[in-house]
Parts: C-alpha cells; structure tokens; sequence
C-alpha cells in the first residue's frame, strides 16, 4: 500500500459521521423545555414583583404605624400663591423640548 | 433555507417553529463537538441540552460578525470543555515530538491486527488522540469549517488548527505504517 492510499484510507475514517446521534424527538423535546422553562420564568417575575409590591405596602404601614406619621402638604400650601409661575415653569420647559426636537436634534444628526 | 439573521430574528421574537429550525439545523454540529470531547454516552444528550439553553439564553448577544453555525460551535466547545474541567478529566496534549506517541502497546498491535480491518485501528486510534485534536479533526472533516471557522469556534489561533490537523493525520499515518509492518511480519 502506498503513501497515496495510506492518505486515502485515513481521509475516509476521518470523514465518518461520528457514531453518536441525538434521537429525532431531540429539537421538539428542546422547544418544549425552553417553552416550560419560559412560563416558569414569567410565573417566578410574577410572583416577585407582586411579593416586592406586597412587602412595600407591609414596610410603609409598618413605618407610619412606629413613626406615627401624618401625611401633610407641608411647604408646599405656599405653592397656592404661585400658580401662574408653575404654569409659567411647565410651558417653558414644554417649549425648550420642543425646540430641542425640532431643531437641534436634526442638526447634530450624522 | 433562512438566513442567520432571519432566523435569529424569528427565534428573539417568540416563533416556535423557528425556534425548531434552529437546533435542527445545529444539532448535528453540537452533537459532533460533545461527541468529540466527551467519552461518557450517557452525559452527551444532557450536554447537548444545557448548550442548546445556553445559546437560546445568549442568542439576543449573538452580532453577525460570524455565521451562525461557528457562534453556536462554540457555545459548544465552552460548555464541553468546561464540562471536562468539572469532572477533572484529563486534558492532554501531544507530546513534541510526535514518536513518542503509541496508541497502543506493541504487545497487543499484533492481537489487533489479527483481529480487526485497518480501518478499525484507524478508527480506534482517532478515539485515542486527546479531545482537542478530535474536535479540530472533527470539524475540518465532518462539518467541512475551514481553518478560521474552527479558530472561532474553539479560541485556537489558526496556526495551532493547522499544526493540530497535521500532527494528528501525520500521527494516524505513521500508525498505519506501522500497523502493516506488522502485518507483512505476521
């Protein structure tokens, strides 16, 4: 046997398919899994975000309960005298956006 | 067939079928990687799970700058090394100087060469080199990657592919040879 048919020989081992294969269920079995383990997930964020909610009300009542807390406007009554500047403040911030988006944004765009 | 980013897309939004489409499409390649690293049967199928999770997980990072199929090989290879390095197996290398190296002990080459076709000892001794030169092996041959693809795919610099192909064919010829040195004595 020469060097040629040695390379030949190895070359058809070495392009077998190797002798292990995933059975044919393999890809629904992993679109199931991946689907159960999505519900899972969405069941668990539920249930914290709900638990966090829950724990947050617990720990405000628990906090007003020791400290007695009323709630009051405190300083800000005073703001009754002001109306005009509040209005005032909001409008010309509304108007600073607007000129933003409509003319800066497009000149500073690539 | 879709595209990489058809796909990708498809899969990030929810659809299922594409979701199959995937791994069907890959699930030759991911079996061929464990296949490679690791000896155990009865671990590959799991194996094979945990990284068809593991590139679902991952597949909002994936960026296009490579194909598909070389991002998900090496997802594959991590997980199967990683895999070797939590049962603490060996990961050998080849020695230098490749004449040191016997696949099997000279006692018993000539049981086996009365025993089995050339073939089988080829075969045998494919499964003798360590994980490394079989994935690379496997890649080139099996899967058709070129030189950079399985580079990609395994963090080998494209010198070491090359060097690991040629050591491992280089090995497997001179184990022939000496295999029908045994055969004309016997």
């Amino acid at each position: 046997m020469d060097e040629q048919e040695i390379d030949k020989k190895i070359e058809s081992v070495l392009m077998r398919e190797p002798d292990f294969q995933l059975p044919s269920t393999f890809a629904d079995r992993m679109v199931s899994m991946i689907t159960a383990k999505q519900q899972t997930s969405r069941k668990w964020e539920i249930f914290w975000i709900a638990f966090t909610g829950f724990l947050f009300v617990v720990a405000v009542g628990v906090s007003v309960y020791l400290t007695g807390f009323k709630p009051s406007f405190s300083a800000f009554p005073f703001l009754n005298n002001y109306a005009g500047l509040i209005v005032f403040g909001a409008l010309f911030i509304g108007f600073l956006n607007w000129v933003e988006k409509k003319f800066l944004q497009i000149k500073s765009a690539p | 067939m879709t595209s990489d980013k058809a796909l990708v897309n498809a899969v990030l939004n929810g659809d299922r079928r594409a979701l199959h489409d995937f791994i069907k499409r890959h699930e030759r390649l991911v079996s061929h990687m464990v296949t490679k690293l690791v000896d155990d049967k009865s671990d590959r199928e799991e194996l094979c799970q945990d990284i068809f999770l593991k590139a679902y997980e991952k597949l909002g990072e994936f960026n296009f700058q490579s194909k598909l199929s070389t991002w998900v090989a090496t997802i594959a290879y991590r997980h199967g090394v990683n895999h070797l390095r939590k049962r603490k197996m060996k990961w050998a290398d080849l020695p230098e100087d490749t004449d040191d190296w016997n696949f099997v002990e000279p006692e018993n080459l000539q049981q086996l060469v009365e025993e089995e076709d050339m073939e089988k000892i080829i075969q045998r001794n494919v499964e003798q080199l360590p994980p490394q030169y079989r994935v690379v092996l496997t890649l080139f041959h099996v899967d058709g990657m070129n030189y950079n693809e399985i580079g990609e795919a395994t963090g080998m610099p494209e010198g070491t592919v090359k060097n690991y192909l040629f050591r491992a064919r280089h090995l497997l010829k001179e184990s022939v040879k000496k295999y029908l040195g045994q055969e004309e004595i016997l």
